[in-house]
């Protein structure tokens, strides 16, 4: 490589990075926690879970849904135009269920709205979730995840972040191509701080690039498959719809029908017949669009064995007037074109199709790799920083580099202590509090974020940061599982792993300049 | 350690050129060149759900190699060139 070519790709690997530090830094590490969605949120419930009889499990026997629609038509809900969404898969005595808003512009009242409900699986008696702030941690998190805080605008932004982040991924490999062996065994910890975390950045780096690289372009997949579908669509005419249509199968069009009587139709069959299509098909998730309307559709999914294959999902999209198969996904038999987006999903969540402690062992891997990127991007500005910690370097510029230096390691590194401060607040609230949930848990996650980020900065003090985040972040780590009565839930489990390990880089660091003059 | 300025686009013009040849030049040919193929290969369905991931490695790649250009405004003849030719015969075959 030309010497022109290395300093060329060197300088796109440092402003690439630079410019995307605090923003890929907050993806990974709220996306490390996002791994385990379904957990946190659980974690959160599992008060009110231990008062509401936990010992019933869901039922065998798939939904009645014929019996649910008369149900809602007794108690007065407008079924006309509606879409609803049951998840089968759902723990607990009560089968939580979405109605959507009317599509019907004639709507009125509550029709105009949409609403989770509850239904008893036993009595089949019907009742609405109080409406309060939906707003979890575990849901803060995940939106945090890609900036969804910002609206549409976050989720593009999270987008243009994972193509900068594979940008300055390979620009970082093809400047590191030449070392990638001989430095990746090379660690000198105890020599000049530079050198230090130039071979941790480059170790961990080159460790995670598949995984990377993997995150990478999925990202961009999700974030910016606006830019797939526009120019897609040219081949069919500029029309989204025919576009979506060709590549999903699917076509929902929001035109209604007249309407039609709903006890004329047999839901419960359709269930029947989908349970019956294919040999070991459990039922997930069932869809309705265009309730009691010419138009309406039952799309029904299901799961057989994952031992089958990665893809194991099926799905059964009835006319519901009809009784015509409209399209269908055979957990059996895929073709390429039925995996690509269901591929995208799978290795970017982190799920293949295993189940109980097989599932745990990749998600804590991915935490890991997630985690270890967080320390590439951090040990990435310090590297920057410490380059140009020179006396050639003029005063006025360094004192910039230094203040971007102090901003973005405030604003990255407190997130650990602000979001096991949150963990807490989450389990300490108090019961009468409950209804406030979401605004107290955004209050303490951006509040304090804010707080202790201003605090570091203007601190002034990087090594200062570090310690002190590191052992706050490990001190409220700790009381976590504490605060949780100690009943040692995969996520006290995590935290105190966390915690320990944050508390053993601090006692390291303290020890390290010790060590080393020992050593001399 | 940072990169020797003297290989670096200098700023104003010449460096707008530059980034912009990258990131739209670069998008416009590795668009133009995925509709080509779906059109031509006649997999449309299965090149088009390719292209939703090979978009951003072939972006990637050629953003890269819009900075080893020695100038932007060539890096623009080139991929504006490239991908008004990919365009027209697209074109050729809707």
């Amino acid at each position: 490589m030309s010497k022109r070519t290395y300093n060329i790709f060197f300088h796109l690997h440092t402003v690439s990075g630079i410019v995307i530090t605090v923003g890929l830094y907050v993806i990974f590490f709220a996306g490390a926690f996002t791994l385990f969605f379904a957990e946190i949120e659980a974690w959160e419930r599992s008060r009110e879970r231990r008062d509401s009889a936990p010992g019933i499990a869901r039922s065998p026997d798939p939904i009645d849904l014929d019996r649910l629609m008369r149900e809602l038509g007794r108690q007065g809900y407008e079924l006309y135009g509606r879409d609803l969404y049951i998840d089968l898969r759902a723990p607990g005595a009560r089968q939580p269920f979405f109605l959507a808003a009317s599509k019907d512009s004639l709507a009125t009242g509550q029709a105009k709205e949409g609403a989770t409900l509850h239904l008893d699986r036993e009595t089949y008696a019907v009742t609405a979730v109080a409406r309060q702030s939906s707003a979890t941690l575990g849901g803060l998190l995940y939106e945090l995840h890609f900036f969804y805080q910002l609206g549409e605008f976050g989720y593009y932004l999270s987008g243009v972040v994972s193509l900068l982040f594979l940008f300055a991924m390979v620009s970082g490999i093809i400047i590191h191509w030449k070392k990638i062996v001989s430095n990746f065994y090379l660690f000198r910890p105890y020599g000049k701080l530079k050198t230090a975390w130039t071979d941790a950045h480059t170790a961990l780096g080159v460790i995670g690039i598949p995984f990377q690289f993997m995150y990478a372009v999925t990202g961009a997949w999700f974030g910016l498959g606006i830019l797939v579908a526009t120019s897609g669509a040219i081949l069919y005419g500029c029309d989204r719809e025919t576009y979506e249509e060709a590549m999903h199968g699917h076509r929902h069009d929001d035109i209604l029908g007249p309407r039609i009587d709903l006890d004329d139709v047999r839901l419960g069959s359709y269930l029947d017949s989908a349970s019956w299509k294919w040999e070991g098909f459990e039922l997930t998730f069932i869809a309705l669009n265009n309730v009691a309307s010419q138009g309406m559709t039952i799309n029904i999914y299901g799961e057989v064995d994952p031992k089958v294959s990665l893809f194991n999902y099926g799905e059964l999209e009835f006319d519901v007037v009809s009784g015509r198969i409209n399209h269908m996904h055979d957990p059996y038999h895929k073709r390429y074109e039925e995996v690509v987006s269901a591929f995208v999903h799978r290795i970017h969540f982190g799920y293949f199709g295993l189940e109980g402690w097989r599932h745990t062992v990749v998600k804590v891997l991915y935490f890991l790799l997630a985690i270890i990127t967080c320390f590439v991007i951090i040990t990435g500005v310090l590297i920057w920083l410490e380059a140009r910690h020179k006396n050639n370097v003029p005063e006025k510029e360094r004192k910039f580099n230094q203040g971007v230096g102090y901003v973005y390691l405030a604003i990255c590194l407190s997130l650990l202590p602000v979001t096991a401060l949150a963990f807490l607040a989450s389990k300490l609230m108090p019961e009468h509090l409950a209804a406030y949930g979401g605004t107290i848990i955004n209050s303490v996650f951006f509040g304090g974020w804010l707080l202790a980020s201003v605090f570091f900065a203007l601190k002034r003090n990087n090594s200062f940061t570090n310690t002190y985040t590191l052992l706050t972040g490990g001190i409220l780590g700790l009381c976590i599982p504490l605060a949780n009565g100690l009943v040692f839930h995969i996520i006290d489990i995590l935290w105190l792993a966390l915690s320990v390990s944050a508390l053993t880089a601090v006692w390291l660091m303290e020890s390290a300049p010790t060590r080393a003059r020992k050593r001399k | 350690m940072p990169a020797n300025p003297k290989y670096l686009t200098p700023p104003g013009w010449p460096r707008i050129a530059k980034i912009s040849s990258a990131v739209v030049g670069g998008f416009l040919v590795s668009a133009s060149f995925h509709l080509l193929v779906a059109v031509w290969t006649g997999y449309r369905v299965v090149v088009l759900l390719t292209y939703s991931y090979t978009l951003f490695i072939m972006w990637c790649a050629l953003m890269l190699v819009a900075f080893l250009f020695h100038s932007g405004w060539k890096c623009w003849a080139w991929y504006g060139g490239v991908s008004l030719l990919c365009a027209c015969l697209t074109g050729l075959r809707l």
